[in-house]
């Protein structure tokens, strides 16, 4: 008999149930064995690849806001300075 | 306060999943899952089980073309910020100069004014001058009136001490015996033992009135 390890990961719990729902009478070992059998490079690499490309979006995203957010505080300045004039 | 030895709080709820597995299989799953955490490799395996490459294609194309819009809009602001940064300086430059144009001016309207002031004492001084000539011309003697005439003449009425006081302190000097106004070209001799009203007003030019002056003959 082989000899067996806890493999531990903390989850989200949607993330949990969605494991938990997957099994279908399968441990939670063999499941991840047929997980990774289903998945081929290609997909795994486009997966990398998007998941990668999101966070760039988000990070791109949060760089406007604050960029929008200097350039009303510039208007503003202008529009005080044009005034004081 | 937090209690001793109390495992962190986590950012956000999350369920410790124990999955039990062989050794070798754990191993070469950590292997597999190189520079991503646990978490991380099942998200992701997650989101490979139940998709196509077609879907991924277009889903990372999608994102493809969003960072793009996203990074052009960055660049377009950031170009945007840098125009309005270098106005702000400009008019923050150009506010400065008129200031110091707007502080010279009104030093200079100062200046003017004063001036301005000056002048019009001046002025006053000469018709008063004038006026109190002709009066004297008029109704003096040898170029000196009592003070009461001189303001009568003048068109005075009323508290006659009191205008007598204003202008003496006004436009004389008091120098002992005598008041002096440069300013008026006259001189004020008191009379002991009576008041202002008394007191006689004389021309400093005694020479216009045909004082005799003796003239030394050069030898």
């Amino acid at each position: 008999m082989a000899f067996k390890k806890k493999w531990v990961v903390d989850l989200p719990p949607e993330l949990w149930y969605e494991l938990e729902n997957m099994k279908n009478g399968r441990t939670r070992e063999e499941l991840l064995r047929d997980l990774l059998k289903a998945v081929d490079k290609d997909t795994w690499k486009l997966v990398g690849e998007n998941r990668a490309l999101k966070e760039q979006v988000a990070v791109l995203n949060e760089k406007v806001r604050a960029l929008e957010a200097e350039l009303a505080k510039l208007r503003e300045r202008l529009a005080r300075t044009k005034v004081s004039r | 306060m937090a209690r001793r030895g109390a495992p962190k709080r986590r950012q956000e709820p999350v369920e410790d999943i124990h999955i039990l597995m062989q050794v070798s299989y754990v191993r070469k799953l950590d292997e597999r899952r190189g520079a991503l955490s646990r978490r991380e490799y099942i998200e992701h395996l997650l989101d490979a089980a139940d998709a196509n490459v077609a879907d991924l294609m277009v889903e990372r194309d999608e994102y493809k073309a969003e960072a793009e819009k996203s990074r052009k809009a960055y660049e377009k602001l950031e170009a945007r910020t840098l125009k309005l940064e270098q106005e702000v300086e400009k008019l923050k430059l150009i506010r400065q100069v008129l200031e110091e144009e707007n502080r010279q001016l009104k030093q200079e309207l100062a200046e003017l004014r004063k001036q301005l002031k000056m002048s019009a004492r001046e002025r006053r001084a000469e018709d008063l001058k004038q006026e109190i000539y002709e009066v004297i011309n008029r109704y003096g003697k040898n170029g000196s009136i009592k003070m009461l005439e001189l303001l009568k003449r003048l068109g005075y009425s009323g508290d006659l001490v009191k205008h007598a006081k204003e202008l003496l302190e006004e436009w004389f000097i008091d120098e002992g015996k005598i008041l002096v106004s440069e300013e008026l070209g006259l001189k004020v001799e008191k009379v002991y033992g009576f008041g202002e009203l008394a007191w006689v007003v004389k021309l400093n030019d005694s020479f216009r009135f045909g004082e005799l002056v003796e003239v030394k003959a050069d030898v």
